[in-house]
């Protein structure tokens, strides 16, 4: 806080001081807005929000909010005064619970009567109200509030006594009430010892010798020049010659507080008897006393005129008019009758101020309670009073229902955003599904052309969701568009839609809907326009004027969908949407009436676009989102009809696809001239729909099929991103290796040139080293792994790679860095790079027998041996997903075995590779399923992994399926037995004690459920450890045997 | 010291310094109500009436105190006087006055005045006691009985003199801070702050 912030110090005077203090940045903020006047709104905004709190609080305890807003108005207006109505809203404060006996040793609220009693003229009476009411008595603020006000006033007997009084009583905080009362003892009992002292007959107080000041006199000025009065003001310095008045004035003011006499007088005047509160009511009310200039009523009977004349004689002249006119300020008019109440700047209603009556508070409050008491209410007012009047403004009708509605809406806005989340959940999981649908659905195809057919139909039958719950499901999916664009205000991040389309689809999709007014009526029309995509679209105009028509357009459309999958539910979906929309189009009519009377008008010409294309789907107030919905449907269609033809290997199904489209897109226009046939046909009913306007339908419907046929391009073009592609294909890499700069890694090289062919025997010499290219062991079409041995015969491990992408070069320098000196034990621990334009060889060093298979052709394996194997596997994968690297591709085709290097220490006997399908989870962070990765695909269609398993789950049953073969020599068959995976049959080669070990093992590894990978596999790495015997020399023995076979 | 002197000398201006904390500390017992008001007489200084305490004890602590802040005023090894109340049940801190004070320390090897008119640093100090006095106005009541504490922050090579003790800092937590005027005697400049417990209200 800097220096110069003294405002506090130029307002000293006009800051009541705070028995709690006051915080230092609201006087500041107080005395701003006192001196600038900026932040006055605020002020008043603030008090606003109080004011309604008060009315709106359902809370069970509503004497916390006024309790709020009264030390913040004390706060905020250190001045006091008129403005803070700091009066009027502890006087309503303490009303509003003048009934509520539960609060009556409320601390909170005792300190609310205290601070009323203070703002009073005379708080005795308040606190005498308080003893006999009830209020306060076990608080012991309120007895040192009383006694202080006694002691104040100089009647420290009284003041002992309601010490005592309290003491008895009981209140609370004890401690603090004796502290006070011994402080109190303490003051008395030095005054008077120092007037024992001074001598009890001395009338003078030792204050009274210390000068004091007296008010209104004049002081004698020093100085010829300048008038300079003295800083001592008192004594000699008061000049005594005086002018004008001649007050008499005492010498010495008695200041009350320390005024020994008025002890004395009080003393001697009192009766000595305990102090008795009075039980009865106070039915008088107390004197106002806060009037000046009131007349004292005195007699008026032998009072007579003065009457005095110069000379002498007794007539009494009338007062005669004067014959000047006094002067009148112009600006001095009397104020307005109706002055502007409420601030209009925070508050547009107006409140004429009624005449009200002085009364005392006390009094007020006694007639409430009298009234209660004796049961007799004759008002009841018939409009919600108290909520008008409780707080210290007066609220009207609107305020109240502007703020139940502004309540009602931010709940409502809080309702659909949960909602809208649970929606976002629904559908993205159902596009999973479907993506996974469509998937298998590929692979059947690629089965066999022959089967497909019946593949199709058995698939459609059994993975699709029933057709009532897909409409369902789709619904909600609109739902969720509708909501996002009625309240506009809240922008979703585009991913929530990235699933279904891309990027450039969601903003248009948005925009879409930013269009659309909130109307949940909407809902059930865009239900059906929306869903029904463009078999709707076709239907509905039929429907119209020939409501039978609908189902035999539905069965002849049913084949054509029959070719996809998906075909039926959008079907279906379009036969829903019908039954609301014909009861619509049976209303509807009245609307055509209102259509089209202006030509011209612009907004026809939506209308009439809407005719065309959704001609039934709502009322007039539904316009705008039809149109909205319209092109909603039109998105959605297209988007379900590319990433229906996306799918490669549906050749078969894609030309006849395509020529329903075609049909499809054509049939708007055919449907608008057969509607504009029609309307002219019944233009007799409907008579204001003319011929123009059906034409101008026509060329709009047109227009739309045209925009329609432009996004379907669009997103045609699109759908290759659109569509959730393989994590491990070649684009999705190199825009991950984008973001990082590979050359920075040390041992990369870029060359120029194509990838050089590869042969086993060849010396290849990209870098300043030479190496041979020996035996190949992992062939893929697009990559092949071979040994090699350099120049200082160190042996290698060369994989040439078709495409340009240095991925494994990538993950081998990754886990280097983020294992470090770990990476040895599975991972080679030097890898180097040739990059190639159209492909890339990656070198990483070990000495490699050959790959796991090899050694399970050639000799059994011994269960111990395998467990051993399968226990350092599991290190290894665990390791690798401790950096979220996910393998991918775990079979003992891809498993290499260490060769054994004299007496080197060996860590390990596994090694690996090969990263073809490695996913990069830090990076490719979006990947969040197993769904397209290529390593899944067997266990998806199988259901052991589902599309919302996480991808590391993938090496889990990588590792299942290992350990099975090296068990078994088959690949593992599994069954779903009380929603658990099993092994089909029962492993032939364990041992009879290891059986149950294995058992666990599988029955773990298969089903993970939602415990993170890591913890599965140190889980299942213990379970292994404790029933075999981890020994590196056992692995070696056998290796060392197996290598000898070779 | 005649008022009628042009330029200040550190033994002056260890003086002045040494003197304002006297009619300071005392302003601030009277003020904050640390003792009863009738202990207290009233004396007119730097043109304004101050008040001072009658209790010889008091007295006694106070010219102690101020005689050896002198001291180390003029070896220019002091740094911070603080006026710590605290609750005499609970010995929590309630309020704590805090003078920063900078020495100049080139003015032990220079030994010729500053310019700077005795009034003009009177009137700096007026300012900063009559703010002092003005606080009253958001410090919270002192509802408990209080007691005082004098601690004096010097340079860390300094000897423990007797009768003094080493002491914490005495702070205060969730505390609001005030800082007030500060002057300077261009040896000696003294900040003022006053630091208290933070209402619990808004």
């Amino acid at each position: 806080m800097a220096e110069g912030e003294a405002e506090w110090e130029l307002c000293k005077e006009n800051i009541q001081p705070l028995r709690q203090g006051r915080a230092i940045s609201a006087l500041h903020q107080a005395l701003n807005q006192q001196q600038e006047g900026s932040s006055y709104a605020a002020i008043q905004q603030h008090k606003q929000a109080f004011e309604s709190e008060l009315r709106m609080y359902n809370g069970d305890d509503p004497l916390d909010v006024w309790d709020r807003y009264i030390r913040w108005t004390q706060q905020t207006y250190p001045q006091g005064g008129k403005e803070s109505n700091l009066s009027v809203l502890l006087e309503r404060a303490v009303m509003r619970f003048a009934d509520e006996k539960s609060y009556y040793n409320d601390i909170r609220y005792v300190n609310l009567w205290i601070k009323f009693a203070e703002n009073s003229t005379d708080p005795l009476d308040f606190y005498t109200y308080m003893h006999g009411q009830g209020i306060g008595i076990m608080q012991a603020a309120f007895y040192i509030a009383w006694s202080e006000e006694f002691e104040k006033r100089g009647n420290s007997k009284r003041a002992d006594s309601i010490y005592q009084e309290g003491i008895k009583c009981g209140a609370e905080p004890c401690d603090k009430l004796q502290q006070y009362h011994k402080s109190f003892q303490a003051r008395v009992s030095r005054q008077v010892m120092l007037n024992m002292a001074d001598g009890v007959g001395e009338e003078e107080s030792p204050e009274a010798e210390l000068p004091q000041r007296t008010s209104l006199v004049d002081l004698k000025y020093r100085g010829k020049k300048k008038a300079v009065v003295p800083i001592n003001r008192t004594g000699s310095s008061v000049s005594h010659h005086s002018r004008g008045l001649n007050l008499q004035l005492p010498a010495t003011t008695h200041n009350g507080q320390n005024s020994r006499i008025m002890v004395f007088d009080e003393n001697k005047a009192a009766a000595p008897g305990p102090f008795q509160p009075r039980p009865e009511q106070r039915m008088a009310p107390p004197v106002s006393r806060a009037k000046e200039n009131e007349l004292v009523p005195e007699k008026w009977t032998n009072v007579k005129m003065p009457q005095k004349s110069r000379y002498g004689d007794s007539v009494v002249v009338p007062p005669s008019k004067p014959n000047f006119q006094p002067y009148v300020e112009e600006s001095d008019q009397p104020p307005a009758v109706t002055p502007c109440k409420i601030n209009p700047a925070v508050n547009t209603v107006l409140s004429a101020r009624k005449p009200s009556k002085e009364e005392n508070p006390l009094e007020r409050l006694q007639e409430q309670q009298q009234q209660q008491v004796a049961g007799q209410t004759h008002e009841q007012s018939m409009y919600c009073k108290e909520l008008l009047f409780s707080g210290a403004t007066e609220f009207s009708f609107e305020e109240l229902r502007a703020e139940r509605y502004r309540k009602k809406a931010a709940q409502e806005m809080e309702e659909k955003v949960t909602e809208l989340r649970r929606v976002k959940d629904e559908l993205r999981r159902q596009i999973e599904e479907k993506e996974k649908l469509l998937l298998e659905k590929s692979q059947e195809t690629d089965a066999g052309h022959q089967a497909q057919d019946d593949v199709a139909e058995s698939d459609a039958m059994d993975c699709l969701p029933g057709p009532s719950s897909m409409a369902h499901g789709s619904t909600i999916g609109f739902k969720v568009f509708d909501v996002s664009g009625a309240s506009s205000s809240q922008t979703y991040p585009p991913e929530v839609y990235q699933d279904i389309t891309s990027a450039e689809t969601t903003t248009r999709l948005e925009m879409t809907m930013k269009k659309g007014a909130e109307s949940k009526a909407v809902l059930s029309s865009m239900f059906g326009e929306g869903v029904s995509c463009q078999p709707s679209f076709e239907e509905t105009p039929m429907a119209v004027t020939k409501p039978s028509a609908r189902k035999p357009l539905c069965a002849i459309l049913r084949p054509q969908g029959d070719e996809l999958a998906t075909g039926p539910s959008l079907q279906n979906d379009g036969l829903d949407g019908i039954e609301p929309l014909n009861e619509d189009a049976i209303i509807g009519s009245y609307r055509n009436k209102t259509l089209c009377h202006i030509p011209d008008d612009t907004c026809d010409f939506a209308r009439a676009a809407q005719l065309a294309s959704t001609p039934f789907s709502g009322g007039p107030s539904h316009r705008s989102c039809s149109n909205m919905e319209s092109g909603m449907s039109e998105d959605l269609c297209t988007v379900t009809a590319n990433t229906l033809k996306d799918i490669p290997n549906t050749m078969c199904a894609q030309p006849d696809f395509e020529a329903a489209l075609r049909v499809k897109k054509l049939s708007p226009i055919q449907e608008a001239s057969l509607e504009d046939a029609l309307y002219s046909g019944s233009s007799a009913s409907s008579s204001s729909l003319n011929g123009a306007s059906c034409l101008r339908a026509i060329n709009l419907s047109s227009k739309l099929e045209l925009g329609h046929s432009d996004t379907a391009q669009t997103h045609k073009a699109n759908i290759g991103e659109t569509e959730m592609e393989d994590p491990t294909s070649e684009n999705v890499r190199k825009q991950v290796l984008d973001k990082i700069d590979l050359s920075s890694i040390p041992n990369f090289h870029k060359k120029l040139g194509p990838l050089p062919d590869v042969n086993e025997h060849d010396v290849l010499s990209p870098g300043d080293e030479a190496f041979v290219i020996l035996s190949g062991f992992i062939r893929s079409e697009s990559y092949m792994v071979h040994f090699g041995q350099t120049e200082s015969c160190e042996n290698i491990v060369v994989k040439v790679d078709h495409h340009a992408i240095p991925w494994d070069f990538y993950i081998n320098s990754h886990l280097r860095n983020r294992l470090g000196s770990d990476s040895h034990k599975y991972f080679s621990d030097q890898s180097r790079c040739f990059l190639y334009e159209d492909g890339c060889i990656s070198l990483s060093w070990g000495h490699y027998q050959g790959t796991l298979q090899d050694c399970l052709v050639r000799s059994p394996l011994p269960e111990n041996v395998a467990a051993l194997l399968v226990i350092e596997l599991l290190e290894m994968v665990r390791m690798m997903h401790s950096c979220h690297l996910v393998h991918g591709d775990l079979r003992p085709d891809t498993l290499l075995l260490r060769h054994r290097e004299g007496c080197e220490q060996v860590e390990s006997i596994l090694g690996i590779v090969d990263f073809s399908h490695c996913l990069d989870l830090d990076l490719q962070c979006e990947v969040a399923s197993v769904l397209r990765h290529p390593g899944a695909q067997a266990f998806l269609k199988q259901g052991v992994l589902s599309s919302s398993s996480s991808p590391y789950q993938i090496d889990l049953l990588g590792i299942a399926e290992t350990a099975h073969i090296l068990l078994e020599k088959r690949s593992m068959q599994l069954v779903l037995k009380d929603s658990e995976w099993e092994l089909a049959g029962v492993l032939e080669v364990a041992s009879r004690n290891h059986d149950d070990v294995w058992h666990k093992f599988f029955r773990k590894i298969l089903n993970p459920g939602s415990q993170p990978s890591i913890v599965v596999l140190s889980e299942l790495q213990q379970l292994m450890k404790k029933h075999f015997n981890h020994s590196i020399e056992d692995e070696l023995e056998f290796i060392h045997e197996y290598s000898q076979c070779l | 010291m005649s008022s009628t002197l042009k330029g200040i000398t550190l033994k002056g201006s260890a003086e002045l310094v040494a003197e304002f904390f006297s009619f300071g500390i005392n302003s601030i017992l009277y003020q904050r109500g640390i003792y009863p008001p009738e202990t207290f007489t009233r004396v007119t200084q730097y043109d304004m009436s101050l008040y001072l305490t009658t209790d010889a004890k008091l007295k006694n602590y106070l010219t102690n105190v101020v005689s050896q802040l002198k001291e180390w005023l003029f070896d220019c090894t002091v740094q911070k006087l603080v006026v710590v109340i605290t609750c005499l049940e609970t010995n929590e801190v309630l309020e704590r006055w805090q003078f920063d004070i900078e020495c100049d320390k080139t003015a032990k090897q220079s030994s010729g005045p500053r310019e700077k008119s005795i009034k003009a640093i009177q009137e700096e100090i007026r300012s900063v006691i009559r703010q002092i006095t003005a606080t009253v106005t958001f410090l919270p009541l002192l509802e408990t009985a209080c007691a005082f504490d004098l601690l004096i922050y010097t340079d860390k090579d300094l000897q423990v003199p007797e009768k003094w003790e080493e002491s914490g800092p005495q702070m205060i937590a969730d505390s609001e801070e005030v800082r007030l005027r500060s002057f300077t005697t261009t040896i000696h400049k003294v900040n003022s702050m006053v630091a208290y417990k933070r209402t619990d209200s808004m």
